[in-house]
């Protein structure tokens, strides 16, 4: 009987635990959790923020789904890992043998770069409990300021100004996400921030968290020399991955626990998925990482087959997020990335949670169409004849249809002429396009055989 | 329907709004790889219908306590639920629009 061992219980441990038993009916799994919850959802905490849902809700696994599945849930933090004698440690004194391991320990959000980073009001937006001590916080906050380039730091925003607190948006760049957004798309949600009551700051970077004596945040000083008062700064600045078990281990690592397209670490028998997994591409030949929920649960699912014995290899999705920032409703599809100065190094600290590193990579011959109607807006990336990114904020009709034409690598060169006319033109003459291909589908005579 | 509602246990009144359900016989149809497990959608739904496992499964909503409200098609925050008719997976065909279709984009080649 087989011992699997989850270090994790995220969307990919969790996913990992249910595939295993449905390929393994007999052998033993167990998830440990180094948060006393079930599998939640952490994208949900943002909801939990804004009052829209009480913190119980964002718990999507009941204690009755592990039992059903037999799969053992231990509330405790992995400290050590042995490899050779097959073995973790657990801060409770436990230790719990394996025959094979998942690494699925995730990501927490990355601390502060800077003096005062400590102090107490210093909030993140990344474990429930977190969440719920930053809703009593909130109550008796009266102005906060928010410092990061990504969705965290902008959902961190949405909720203060939510709460009526008094709310500063500090961001390095001159525009709003900016690994994604372009100017007028970032004048869009700036617009909404502002009616929301959210002052933002550009090419505002923090020098110094300012204390009182009580050892409480009580402000930032700018690099401007400016300085803001506030009660709460929250840092959405990026994830970094949990790699304290595996240090000290022969694992190899990287800015993640590097694994092979199978998600197997160098050690034969110990996986890893999930925002602490660094997985090799085919494609690029290179070892991605990817912090988006809909990646941790695919790889979840491979790793957990894999472990049960078949041999399936990972195959990178088209990057996918779609999210709702002060009643916007945005979804970014595949390669989006503004081209970056060549000199600027790829500082991983500022890569954001809900971000995929595909986004940043450049496609050899990039040009785009955008079109704004009001408040919607579309805007495609081409690679020659194909699309390889799309971002649509406002009216989503064209997503679905987008990602169809993207994941499917259409040739879109009939498309292409009316890709200059922006407005709703550009929407009709998609659909369009996305209803004509449809039909050349069902067309499409089947081959039943060939013979040469 | 107003009967079915009271008889099933609807706290609230469901709203007339563009996502209601389009036709009787639609089903509230998730997208499993956009969604993130939140629970906002079960949250407000009126008829206490856990619509996240659905979702996860990527499985239409034919819970019989469904009162077609279109609450949690309006509420998710990633635009996971859609309205789907059973039959309407098999598209018609119709042979005019496919030859002028053809025709507006031939001219473009």
């Amino acid at each position: 009987m087989t011992r699997y061992l989850i270090l994790g219980n995220g969307a990919a441990g969790a996913t990992a635990a249910e595939e295993i038993r449905l390929t393994d009916v007999r052998g033993e799994i167990t998830v440990v959790s180094a948060e006393p919850y079930p599998m939640y959802s952490r994208p949900g905490l943002a909801y939990v923020l804004m009052n829209e849902v009480p913190d119980r809700q964002v718990i999507a696994r009941q204690p009755d789904w592990y039992e059903a599945r037999r799969i053992r849930l231990v509330f405790a933090t992995a400290t050590q890992l042995d490899v050779a004698a097959r073995r973790v440690w657990l801060n409770n004194g436990a230790t719990l043998p394996f025959d094979r391991l998942l690494l699925a320990t995730g990501a927490r959000a990355a601390p502060l770069p800077y003096a005062g980073a400590n102090l107490d009001g210093v909030v993140f937006l990344d474990t429930l409990d977190g969440t719920k001590d930053l809703l009593k916080r909130m109550k008796k906050a009266r102005r906060a300021v928010v410092v990061g380039g990504g969705i965290t730091a902008l959902e961190m925003a949405e909720g203060f100004a939510h709460h009526k607190i008094e709310t500063h948006y500090c961001v390095r760049k001159e525009t709003l996400w900016s690994a994604v957004f372009n100017a007028e798309e970032s004048q869009l949600l700036a617009e909404r921030m502002q009616a929301h009551g959210v002052h933002i700051h550009y090419n505002t970077e923090i020098a110094e968290v300012l204390g009182d004596a009580k050892g409480c945040v009580s402000g930032v000083r700018l690099n401007s020399g400016e300085t803001l008062e506030c009660d709460l700064l929250g840092a959405g600045i990026g994830v970094k991955p949990q790699l304290d078990v595996v240090r000290g281990t022969p694992i190899r690592v990287d800015k993640a626990i590097l694994v092979n397209e199978f998600l197997e670490t160098n050690v034969p028998g110990i996986y890893a998925a999930g925002d602490c997994a660094q997985i090799f591409d085919r494609w690029t030949q290179k070892h991605l990482l990817d912090v988006l929920w809909p990646t941790a649960v695919a790889a979840g699912r491979v790793a957990g087959r894999n472990m049960a014995g078949q041999r399936e290899a990972y195959v990178k999705g088209t990057p996918f997020n779609a999210c709702l920032l002060f009643g916007l409703h945005i979804t970014a599809i595949g390669q989006l990335g503004q081209l970056r100065d060549a000199s600027e190094p790829e500082v991983f600290q500022h890569t954001s949670r809900g971000s995929s590193e595909v986004w940043f990579s450049r496609p050899t011959a990039y040009s785009s169409a955008w079109a704004q109607s009001g408040a919607d807006t579309v805007r495609l990336a081409l690679n020659g004849n194909q699309l390889v990114g799309a971002l649509i904020i406002g009216n989503q009709q064209l997503a679905d249809p987008l990602r169809a034409l993207i994941d499917q690598q259409t040739d879109v060169s009939a498309l292409r002429p009316y890709l200059q006319t922006g407005g709703p033109q550009l929407a009709e003459h998609v659909l369009k396009f996305w209803k004509l291909t449809k039909m050349q589908a069902m067309q499409t005579p089947v081959l039943v055989t060939s013979k040469v | 329907m107003g009967f079915l509602r009271k008889l099933f246990g609807a706290k609230t009144e469901p709203p007339l709004s563009a996502y209601a359900a389009p036709a009787p016989d639609a089903h509230v149809t998730p997208d499993a790889t956009r969604c993130v497990q939140c629970g906002v959608c079960g949250y407000n739904c009126p008829a206490g219908i856990p619509v996240r496992d659905y979702a996860r499964q990527g499985q239409l909503v034919d819970d019989p306590r469904c009162v077609q409200c279109g609450k949690c098609v309006e509420v998710c925050p990633r635009g996971t639920l859609r309205w789907e008719r059973p039959n309407s997976v098999v598209m018609q065909w119709d042979e005019a629009e496919y030859a002028e279709l053809k025709q507006l984009f031939a001219e473009a080649k």
